[in-house]
């Protein structure tokens, strides 16, 4: 049986708000097979970006343990955890956080820049491939600027593969995309996730993304409030089904 | 794109505050440069003022002369003053040799009695001491035989002597009795500096050894063709041999002139303190500017720190953004500098008031040493990568998920 490549194990965050405490995370459990496209959903403040964080190796849980690729992100020093960072996850950001400086190709570049890997013609190609997979072969010379939102999210893609990661990280992706952007992004993201076999884990609120997921984690107040996934065989009903319970607590809409 | 390419684009990204920024570096460069070359020339204008006012680039006396203590200075004469006297016009660089005695006596009008201190030189060779003071009236003394006199002007005025008086010089002769001898005022001059000129007073050596009743200099006077070759030319004398075969010792003008290091080291404490209140005011606008800098990219921090780039990274990467920032305004500062120096200069320089103690007033160039440059440079990047790395600590060390939640 293969190893999940991420699991949360009574996992609880909590913050300090002045003098208030909030818990953001309150005793989360699931766990993610490798291959997975995974939505977390929920309403905004119900702790998906928290979550994400935390298995994005970025933020650490107040108590419970975060395995990815069954490592511990706690027991790492800050050295270690930017390295396991650089060379096991991508990220994919709402407001796309491309570096405004750096072009098409040097931003996809960039990480392999940053883990120190050597820039040689096969790895060029491969930069080249992820761009033409993203469609942007025309854009490679242009800065953030000068894209649109949709193009800059594929950007945002491209980067988060290029290091080969085992799991891509996309915190509310098309929240700032219209549409039939968001839809094309996902397109894309569903399409490289087949492609390379690669982990993604978004989160989000928006239908058209859980209505294409194949398994959706629903997060209310900082519990799961339902884990549904293509082939659940213990709630043995048909994908529409679940999905539609899935949306309903989500969106809070009478069903 | 590497991480010192990327800094040069960060670094252009918001080019008008960068510019605001270099404009601080630039003046402060400015303002070091100009007042090192202000310091540097007059301290070169003080050196060259001090050799030729009478000290020489160096001098030569007999052994044990400048460790003698209270014992009087006519015991150590150098007597065998033609061997050294070839010695030294044989050796490179030197361009003037001349003896020199010191007379210290009684001069008197035969109603005014004033202390002088007299110098006695080969006044056919004089043209090294020629330097050292102005001939205010009448003229200097060109007769080696002539009984003749010239006086610091406050010591004629007090001895109400004029061109053409006569004075009496009384002294002590080396056995230890009196002697006099009548000498004629040829000319009055003035040093620049109130106290010689009360006390000053010139005249051929062989005056000066008659009045003494010795028949040898005190000491050699050395002048070289050039100042830099001082150590080179001392250091080849004494390596020769012939120093200590002639029973001889040497001392450069920078052992014997006390007063030009504590000057030296007056002006250079004063550097020290105009560098540190740049620096200060260079940091301080550094440390603003990143600062704001940081703040403006707080989410682009968070950003590379969840793609992978260490604490040290982010560090590096301002770092780098410091030391653009440092040479490019290091070099605009220098062309800064030389074009305020060259207008300065261009117009005669500064003028600087006579200082205490002295009559006379000079103008002062704006000439920094070479050295400066590459101090003024360390000072400059010192500053602004000082100025860079502290907020780039403090940056580096935001949770990335604050950061990335950074507005």
């Amino acid at each position: 049986m293969e190893q999940n490549v991420i699991e949360l194990n009574d996992v609880f965050k909590e913050y300090m708000l002045g003098k208030t405490v909030v818990r953001a995370v309150n005793g989360v459990s699931f766990a993610i097979a490798p291959g997975e496209f995974t939505v977390i959903a929920g309403p905004s403040g119900s702790g998906k970006t928290t979550i994400l964080n935390m298995v994005g190796c970025i933020d650490d849980a107040t108590s419970g343990e975060v395995l990815v690729k069954g490592k511990n992100h706690r027991m790492m020093s800050d050295n270690e955890a930017s390295f396991f960072r650089n060379s096991t996850i991508g990220y994919v950001f709402q407001n796309f956080n491309l570096i405004p400086v750096l072009n098409t190709y040097e931003n996809i570049e960039y990480p392999l820049r940053i883990g120190g890997k050597r820039i040689d013609k096969s790895v060029k190609i491969k930069i080249m491939n992820l761009i033409e997979e993203v469609g942007l072969t025309d854009f490679i010379k242009h800065r953030p600027d000068k894209l649109s939102g949709g193009q800059r999210q594929r950007v945002a893609v491209a980067r988060a593969l290029v290091n080969n990661p085992d799991i891509v990280i996309a915190d509310e992706p098309t929240a700032n995309l219209d549409y039939n952007t968001g839809s094309e992004i996902i397109s894309i993201m569903q399409r490289l996730n087949e492609l390379y076999g690669t982990t993604f884990v978004i989160s989000t609120h928006s239908e058209m993304i859980m209505k294409r997921a194949r398994r959706i984690i629903s997060i209310i107040d900082g519990k799961v409030q339902s884990d549904i996934g293509e082939c659940d065989e213990n709630k043995n009903q048909n994908y529409d089904n679940i999905f539609n319970e899935s949306l309903c607590s989500v969106t809070g809409t009478g069903c | 794109m590497d991480q010192i390419k990327m800094s040069l684009r960060n670094l252009l990204r918001n080019y008008k505050r960068t510019v605001l920024t270099m404009s601080v570096l630039v003046l402060g460069i400015v303002g070091m440069l100009v007042y090192a070359g202000y310091i540097d020339f007059s301290m070169w204008g003080f050196r060259e003022q001090t050799i030729k006012g009478g000290l020489g680039h160096f001098r030569v006396y007999k052994k044990g002369y400048n460790s003698r203590g209270s014992e009087r200075s006519i015991n150590y004469l150098i007597e065998n003053e033609r061997e050294v006297y070839r010695l030294l016009m044989r050796t490179a660089h030197i361009r003037e040799v001349t003896p020199e005695l010191e007379v210290q006596g009684i001069l008197s009008n035969g109603e005014v009695s004033e202390i002088t201190l007299g110098r006695g030189y080969d006044v056919t060779s004089v043209s090294i001491i020629k330097d050292s003071f102005k001939v205010v009236e009448g003229e200097f003394i060109t007769d080696a035989d002539s009984y003749e006199i010239a006086l610091g002007s406050i010591l004629a005025e007090k001895l109400n002597a004029t061109i053409g008086s006569y004075l009496t010089i009384m002294t002590t002769t080396r056995q230890g009795g009196l002697n006099a001898i009548d000498l004629m005022v040829v000319g009055i001059i003035e040093t620049g500096i109130d106290e010689y000129d009360e006390r000053l007073s010139i005249m051929s050596i062989d005056i000066a050894q008659m009045l003494l009743d010795v028949n040898a200099p005190e000491r050699y006077v050395v002048m070289l063709d050039d100042t830099d070759a001082v150590d080179s030319v001392t250091a080849s004398l004494k390596d020769s041999g012939m120093v200590s075969e002639l029973g001889i010792e040497i001392r450069t003008w920078s052992e014997l002139a006390k007063f030009y290091h504590q000057v030296k080291e007056m002006n250079e404490t004063y550097f020290f303190i105009t560098q540190l209140i740049i620096l200060v005011i260079v940091a301080f606008s550094i440390v603003n500017t990143m600062r704001m800098v940081i703040y403006e990219r707080m989410r682009e921090i968070g950003t590379i720190r969840a793609i992978g780039m260490t604490r040290a990274g982010v560090v590096r990467m301002f770092f780098y953004e410091g030391v653009w920032l440092g040479v490019f305004s290091f070099i605009l500062g220098i062309v800064a500098a030389v074009g305020v120096a060259w207008v300065i200069n261009f117009f005669g320089g500064i003028y600087i008031a006579p200082p205490p103690g002295q009559s006379t007033g000079y103008h002062t160039m704006i000439r920094p040493d070479m050295i400066r440059y590459f101090q003024v440079g360390c000072i400059v990047m010192f500053s602004v990568i000082l100025g860079s790395l502290i907020p780039a600590f403090r940056a580096a060390r935001v949770k990335i998920d604050e950061s990335l939640r950074y507005i």
